[in-house]
């Protein structure tokens, strides 16, 4: 055990010493969590604001202009512009005077009043397709809610349509709609494991690249402590990170910390050794640093496309929805959201923990058998 | 020999920071002339090449190059740089053809040249195969003849050899002989002494400065000295004891004989017979021959630097008093697919034996070693280490064996200091000798006081020195050497070979694998590979080597 330690301090002094010359490396390390998730958490923000919507009110009753009104309250829409005919709304859109237009039937007041569903035709300018269709996500809600209002205010059956139960949901964890917390949870998570991966195969495959790798395992240091030696760097390193990204996002962006911090640490090492443990397997099967990562390449984007870090789960197709339950960073995402924007219990967290750390352990064996067999 | 200058170089200098690569340089390189920059790695060889290839402009001083500035006069020049200048994805054809289309070479100049050159190395079979999967040897003579198929009048060739077998060495220099007697001029870099002797005149390189350029022949009868080889028993006494004598210069071990170096050859041979008379040493047999030009060089070398002593290794411990086998192969065999790279390799070396394993490049000498260091699995036979032959990549057996590989031994993003800690806390050389061995590897490297140095920054035969320091730091029992001493200026080899007799002295048992006959020389054993087999063993004494050398052309 003595001799096993010292040679495991041995390498990892350095390990650490090289790194320390290894500039580039450190730098890939340390400025994503800063730089970009500043970047990315501002950049990717689909919340759209200011659309400049015109409106054909064909009702022009009280009714209709308090709707409109109601809608205007939200910092969403700005109503640029009032039309009579529907031809002249339809003009300015092509002119790209306007990005979407509503029109308010005759009827409208008279179907309300009624209590009958009254028909509220939004057209969009999709060119931008994205952002039509969050604009056209956010009027759906907003005239959903605009609509309730009104008929609580004038006295009429509250019912609402269906549906709404899911907008409401989403509006109960988020109640701001800042959706930069959605997405600045998702790229820390997608940090740890990626540079995990990245660096990792980077220090496991220089040795082979270099050619010292020879040498060293002519040396009474075994295999297991090499790479133990190798990975306890990067582990340290990734930790760090993931604490720079964490105080990042709760500094820029308010992100709350409403969980157990625990929870948080304890799932983030189980990535981090996941990540790990996936670069290093990909180093077995390279023979340069360059091959290693055009390979992690080629695996870490599927497994943060799926992983629902970037998207929400529940827009994708059933089939790719399974598949995530093969990655290991859906379950980190689950929990780091779990605890930061909500307080979920342990008990709602704990089977993405266990898978988490099945995925760990599973994949730093794999690791070390193929680095051993190498 | 026409006395037309090709070359004239006056006081060259070219500083890189503080560090003189090239140091008030003046020479001269005659119309046929084969001239050698002779010096280890790091005398300036390279930075030498650079400005006369017109690649590096020179700090200060002037040259002339075919009547002009090195950077006009490319064209006439055919430059082969020390790494391979080839596409290792281009075949031979192709890769002459681009050669040629650079320089602007006609088409008709350019089949007659191609075919001339390819016949001449032999390359015309191969036409169509990937310059990379050619051996080392046959990649060299396919980037000679891309320098050679514009027609240069001057040859610029840096370390041409290295990492090339004898037979294709030899082959090489009758190729570079023929080439001069037809007028043109070859400027060729080399750290072997041998090659250098084929040379009209040399020009002794150290640390930048040229110390002297003569003929080979000249520099030998300049010594003033005779070469006596004296095979006497014991060898490590007789070293000793021949060393006192006033009569004699140098004395110096190569495997199983002692070089003696005299003034005066007859009161040499007198005197060190009454010595060995005195102390019990049996003299076999003395035999007279002329000084190389290794002993010159050596001569030289000592009197620029003066006397150097070869560090002692701290706190060495006991002698071990055993004959056991410590390196050991029966019937080892490996096939890699159908290919078998090792057939039948037998193997025994004992407690104080030193034994060299030769072989080009490809004979598999790298597979045996690696099998026998437990690196791959042999494909059947067995193998023994310190009388072991299970476990052997155990910890345990790991930390009594030292190994240097051919090159990249050191970690070069790591200083000379922390490469050594590494090495010695992972044998696990015990603190309270830590220190002093750290000491011991800088001060026989000539380090001292560098441990803080980037091991990057050191020419490959300084890196050499400090590799071989830290795979010796724990006293291993079994050793295993690659080329230890390629890229090493001869003064340093000696001090290397020096030490490795110690370890042997003291019971250790050493495996060299090597393709130069220098090394070779300092084994008491040799064994010579071929196709995977060892076709001959013997002592080194030189007539043996060199039938054994013929055995391996005629197989080839």
């Amino acid at each position: 055990m003595t001799a096993f330690l010292r040679r495991y301090v041995a390498l990892t002094v350095k390990e650490i010493q090289q790194l320390r010359r290894n500039r580039g490396l450190l730098i890939q390390l340390l400025i994503p969590p800063t730089v970009v998730l500043v970047i990315f958490g501002f950049a990717l923000n689909p919340k759209v604001r200011d659309l400049r919507m015109g409106v054909v009110d064909q009702s022009l009753t009280p009714q209709s202009r308090a709707f409109i009104n109601s809608l205007t309250e939200n910092l969403s829409f700005d109503v640029t512009r009032r039309f009579v005919r529907t031809q002249d709304a339809e003009d300015a859109l092509n002119k790209m005077d306007l990005d979407m237009f509503i029109v308010i039937p005759q009827d409208f007041s008279r179907n309300l009043r009624r209590g009958h569903p009254s028909d509220v035709q939004v057209v969009l300018d999709a060119v931008d397709a994205n952002t039509a269709n969050i604009a056209q996500g956010y009027l759906k809600q907003w005239l959903l809610v605009a609509l309730t209002q009104y008929n609580t205010w004038n006295g009429l059956d509250p019912t609402t349509p269906t549906g709404a139960v899911r907008v409401r949901s989403t509006v109960l964890y988020n109640p701001g709609l800042v959706t930069p917390w959605f997405y600045v949870t998702g790229i820390m998570s997608i940090l740890i494991f990626i540079n995990g991966s990245l660096v990792a195969s980077a220090l496991a495959v220089k040795e082979k690249e270099t050619g010292t790798i020879e040498q060293l395992l002519m040396t009474p240091a075994q295999t297991v402590e090499m790479l133990l030696a190798k990975t306890t760097p990067v582990f340290i390193l990734l930790m760090i990170v993931l604490m720079l990204a964490l105080g990042v996002s709760m500094v820029v962006f308010g992100l709350p910390f409403r969980g157990s911090f625990w929870l948080f640490i304890v799932s983030g090492m189980f990535a981090s050794l996941a990540g790990i443990g996936i670069g290093v397997t990909l180093a077995t099967v390279s023979k340069s640093q360059q091959q290693a990562q055009l390979l992690t390449f080629f695996v870490n984007p599927p497994l943060t496309l799926i992983s629902g870090a970037s998207s929400p789960l529940e827009n994708m197709p059933q089939f790719f929805q399974k598949l995530s339950y093969f990655d290991p960073l859906r379950y980190l995402v689950t929990i780091i959201r779990g605890v930061t924007i909500k307080d979920a219990p342990f008990s709602a967290l704990w089977p993405n923990l266990a898978a988490l750390a099945a995925f760990a352990l599973i994949l730093f064996s794999i690791s070390a058998w193929r680095f051993r067999k190498q | 020999m026409a006395t037309e200058s090709i070359v004239e170089a006056r006081d060259l200098a070219k500083n890189y920071g503080t560090l003189k690569a090239l140091d008030a340089v003046t020479f001269d390189v005659k119309k046929g002339e084969i001239f050698g920059f002779i010096g280890a790695d790091g005398a300036g060889k390279t930075t030498a090449f650079r400005i006369i290839g017109g690649v590096l402009v020179q700090g200060s001083g002037d040259i002339q190059v075919l009547g002009t500035t090195p950077r006009k006069a490319r064209p006439g020049v055919g430059y082969l740089t020390q790494p391979f200048s080839l596409y290792q994805d281009l075949s031979i054809a192709e890769n002459l053809h681009y050669a040629a289309g650079l320089r602007e070479v006609g088409p008709s100049d350019f089949s007659t040249r191609s075919e001339r050159y390819c016949k001449l190395f032999d390359l015309t079979p191969f036409m169509d195969r990937l310059a990379g999967r050619l051996s080392g040897g046959m990649k060299q003579k396919l980037a000679l003849s891309c320098a050679l198929i514009s027609d240069p009048k001057l040859l610029l060739l840096d370390e041409p050899t290295t990492g090339v077998d004898p037979v294709t060495r030899r082959d090489f220099w009758d190729a570079l002989t023929s080439l001069a007697t037809e007028g043109m001029s070859i400027i060729v870099a080399t750290p072997y002494l041998d090659e250098a002797e084929r040379c009209h005149r040399v020009a002794l390189m150290e640390r930048g400065k040229i110390y002297d350029i003569d003929s080979p022949a000249h520099f030998r009868s300049k010594l003033g000295l005779t070469r006596l080889e004296v095979q006497a028993e014991p060898l490590a006494l007789a070293e000793q004891v021949f060393a006192a004598s006033p009569e004699v210069r140098d004395v110096q071990r190569f495997g199983d004989r002692l070089d003696v170096m005299a003034p005066d050859p007859d009161a040499a041979e007198r005197d060190l017979r009454e010595r060995a008379e005195a102390n019990n040493v049996r003299v076999e047999e003395i035999r007279r021959s002329s000084p190389t030009l290794e002993n010159a060089f050596v001569n030289v070398l000592r009197q620029m630097r003066g006397a150097s002593i070869t560090p002692a290794f701290p706190k060495l411990s006991p002698p071990l008093n055993k004959r056991e086998i410590v390196i050991g192969a029966k019937d080892l065999n490996r096939r890699f697919g159908s290919f078998q790279a090792v057939k039948d390799f037998q193997l025994e070396i004992r407690n104080g034996e030193i034994y060299g394993l030769l072989g080009a490049n490809g004979a598999g000498k790298t597979t045996a070693i690696k099998m026998m260091c437990g690196l791959i699995e042999p494909s059947s036979g067995s193998v023994m280490l310190l009388g072991r032959s299970k476990g052997l990549r155990g910890a345990e057996v790991r930390s009594r064996i030292g190994y240097m590989s051919q090159k990249f031994s050191l970690y070069d993003d790591l200083t000379i200091g922390e490469n050594l800690d590494f090495y010695a806390r992972l044998y696990g050389v015990h603190e309270s000798v830590r220190e002093e061995r750290k000491q011991w590897v800088l001060e026989s490297a000539e380090l001292k006081g560098e441990a803080g140095m980037l091991t990057e920054s050191l020419p490959g035969g300084w890196k050499q020195r400090v590799a071989f320091g830290a795979a010796m730091m724990h006293e291993p029992e079994a050793i295993f050497l690659d080329e230890p001493t390629s890229g090493v200026d001869p003064l340093a080899r000696r001090a290397m070979w020096r030490m490795i007799n110690t370890f042997a002295d003291h019971g250790a048992g050493i495996l060299v694998v090597t393709h130069y006959l220098e090394e070779a020389e300092q084994c008491n054993r040799l064994g010579f590979m071929v196709a995977g087999e060892i076709i001959a063993q013997g002592s080194p004494s030189r007539s043996k080597g060199k039938y054994a050398w013929d055995v391996v052309r005629n197989r080839n």
